[in-house]
């Protein structure tokens, strides 16, 4: 074997390492906060979708439990209610606090979610005004033990990946306010003709 | 003046310099006596007057017993034995001296010659239940982890380091497992030593299964200590009866700790075992389910009472499977080594019990096993009762 086949061969070992860890590295269980826009408008509604994927730890009928800790700036955005996804259960109404640095938290207890999917929907009124985004963080809420567990065939602990969601809130287009105004403009016309 | 005089001079000068010491105090032998009564007739100035006089007085005194010899042919024998019963008792370092007077020597009154046995112990019953762990001796009965009474609590667990819950199975270690009814604590006992306690009065949570246990969640902190438990229970109303899975322990601060899996459970009582065992017919019970480090791993355990008590079981995972059987004792059981398959080195071992109740039994038991070609396997598993074989 000459040097160079040798170089060539290290070389293709070395990547197919790299391809091998990189998969793994992409097929760790997940949970993640999922904007249902990626825009939102000031004064307007923002839908998170809370998403899991732990089908590399469990099968797809596997139920999950887990604590996750919502955390947001309270001047930007206002927690309005958690809607559990089909079967999943809530250990009581989300606890909604103070976390360290003046953010606001909701911290959510939630069993017999599937293993895949939607675990929920979290919604929010958007207080900021346009040009700047709000960052949601999201994390386990018990950052010692880990609280996620696969439920079934018997409790089994899994430490997902989190991610958060970051939101840019925008003003309403051109075409939105010119129809706007275009409505109110008719409106005080048709006003106008009743009164005459 | 010979060296010798000279120094016994300056003996008794400095015994004689020593502030309180008086003359009389002092200890000069019979031979010092005589050897200084010699040096006072050669030099008259050489040895204090008083000495000489103490001398003469001492030596005189040596004679005067070996003059009467009948006169204590009975305390004779005990001064001699006891140095504290002679005139110099009281310079003596091995006798109390003139303490006698003012206290006992420290060897206290002497011993009645009948002592009368006290049963006027102060009782405290209070303290009892904090003493007692209702876990036997290990190696009691040939069971390593020790045996479950029946009618107690019993359980056993696994222990790793970290909070994980699992690791290899080399570092795992195991532990006998003691569970609140209400889950809001557990205790840990590993075998090879120490003691793992959970805080007190953990926070606990119940939902819903899609199978035939409830779930419980239970934590709580005290200070940076931290504690958990996430658990398959049965309960009977609220008392829990049967709990398997996950349990955690550690130190925020230090990031310390201590994680691994049970299966706990009330051994089935003594009434229970009877009437398993009565009849002289043998009575078979069959348990089978997922173990708890891996749950991959499906274990089925038969049990049989009456006259052909035993017991005899397998362990199937996608990477190997391996058999095993034994005795039972009591609510427990355990396995020989003649009965392991022929993949498991010698040294494997088996051990639980029969927990529950008649309509909620289950087994609690671990495994730990070195497997040919796989390597060293260690589990714990709690094990419904299935629809077994009938009544022979």
């Amino acid at each position: 074997m000459t040097g160079t086949t040798r170089s060539i061969r290290l070389v293709y070992a070395t990547l197919a390492c790299c391809l091998l860890l990189a998969a793994q590295g992409s097929l760790a269980a997940s949970v993640a906060l999922v904007p249902a826009a990626a825009q939102v408008q000031p004064g307007g509604n923002l839908d998170l979708v809370l998403q899991i994927d732990a089908t590399d730890v469990g099968s797809m009928t596997d139920l999950v439990q887990g604590q996750l800790l919502i955390e947001f700036d309270p001047a930007l955005a206002s927690f309005l209610g958690f809607m559990p996804a089909a079967g999943v259960t809530t250990g009581g109404a989300p606890l909604i606090g103070t976390a360290p640095g003046g953010q606001r938290s909701v911290t959510l207890s939630l069993f017999n979610a599937p293993s895949s999917g939607p675990m929920g929907i979290l919604a929010f009124a958007i207080d900021a005004a346009a040009g700047g985004s709000i960052a949601f963080g999201l994390r386990d809420a018990d950052e010692f033990f880990g609280s996620f567990v696969l439920q079934t065939p018997t409790n089994q602990p899994f430490f997902p990946a989190f991610s958060g969601a970051n939101v840019q809130v925008v003003p309403l287009p051109g075409a939105a306010w010119l129809l706007l105004s275009a409505l109110a403009l008719a409106g005080r016309l048709q006003s106008g003709r009743r009164n005459s | 003046m010979p060296f010798r005089y000279r120094f016994l001079s300056l003996l008794a000068l400095l015994w004689l310099a020593s502030a309180p010491v008086q003359a009389a105090d002092l200890l000069l032998s019979d031979r010092d006596c005589r050897e200084l009564l010699a040096q006072h007739a050669a030099e008259p100035g050489s040895v204090p007057a008083r000495i000489v006089a103490d001398c003469r007085e001492q030596l005189a005194a040596a004679q005067a017993p070996a003059a009467a010899p009948a006169a204590g042919t009975a305390a004779a024998p005990a001064a001699s034995a006891d140095p504290c019963a002679g005139p110099n008792a009281a310079q003596s370092v091995f006798c109390w001296g003139p303490w006698a007077g003012l206290a006992p020597a420290a060897a206290g009154e002497p011993l009645p010659d009948n002592p009368v046995e006290t049963t006027d112990y102060e009782q405290r019953p209070e303290l009892a239940a904090e003493f007692d762990n209702e876990v036997e001796p290990l190696d009691s009965g040939g069971l390593p982890l020790g045996s479950c009474a029946p009618g107690a609590p019993c359980g056993f667990a696994t222990v790793v380091a970290g909070t994980s819950s699992s690791g290899p199975a080399e570092d795992t270690r195991f532990a006998r497992f003691e569970l609140a009814t209400d889950g809001s604590r557990f205790t840990l006992r590993p075998t090879d030593g120490g003691r793992i306690d959970s805080v007190t009065g953990m926070q606990t949570r119940i939902t819903g299964r899609p199978d035939q246990f409830e779930n419980l969640t239970a934590g709580g902190s005290d200070g940076d200590e931290r504690s958990r438990l996430v658990a398959r229970i049965l309960r009977d109303p609220d008392e829990i009866l049967l709990a398997a899975d996950i349990w955690g322990h550690g130190n925020a601060a230090t990031a310390a700790a201590q994680s691994g899996y049970f299966a706990w459970g009330r051994a089935v009582t003594q009434a229970d075992l009877d009437a398993l065992n009565s009849g002289g017919v043998t009575r078979s019970l069959a348990f089978s389910g997922p173990m708890s480090v891996d749950n991959a791993t499906i274990a089925s355990l038969q049990l049989d009472f009456g006259p052909r008590a035993g017991w005899s079981g397998s362990w199937d995972n996608p990477a190997w499977s391996f058999s095993a059987g034994g005795r039972i004792s009591g609510a427990n059981f355990v396995s020989e080594p003649g009965r392991f398959s022929g993949n498991v080195r010698p040294g494997g071992l088996v051990q639980g019990a029969l927990l529950g109740r008649p309509a909620s039994r289950a087994v609690a038991h671990i495994i730990d096993v070195q497997l040919e070609n796989i390597g060293r396997v260690r589990d714990v598993g709690l094990l419904p009762e299935v629809a077994g074989p009938p009544v022979n």
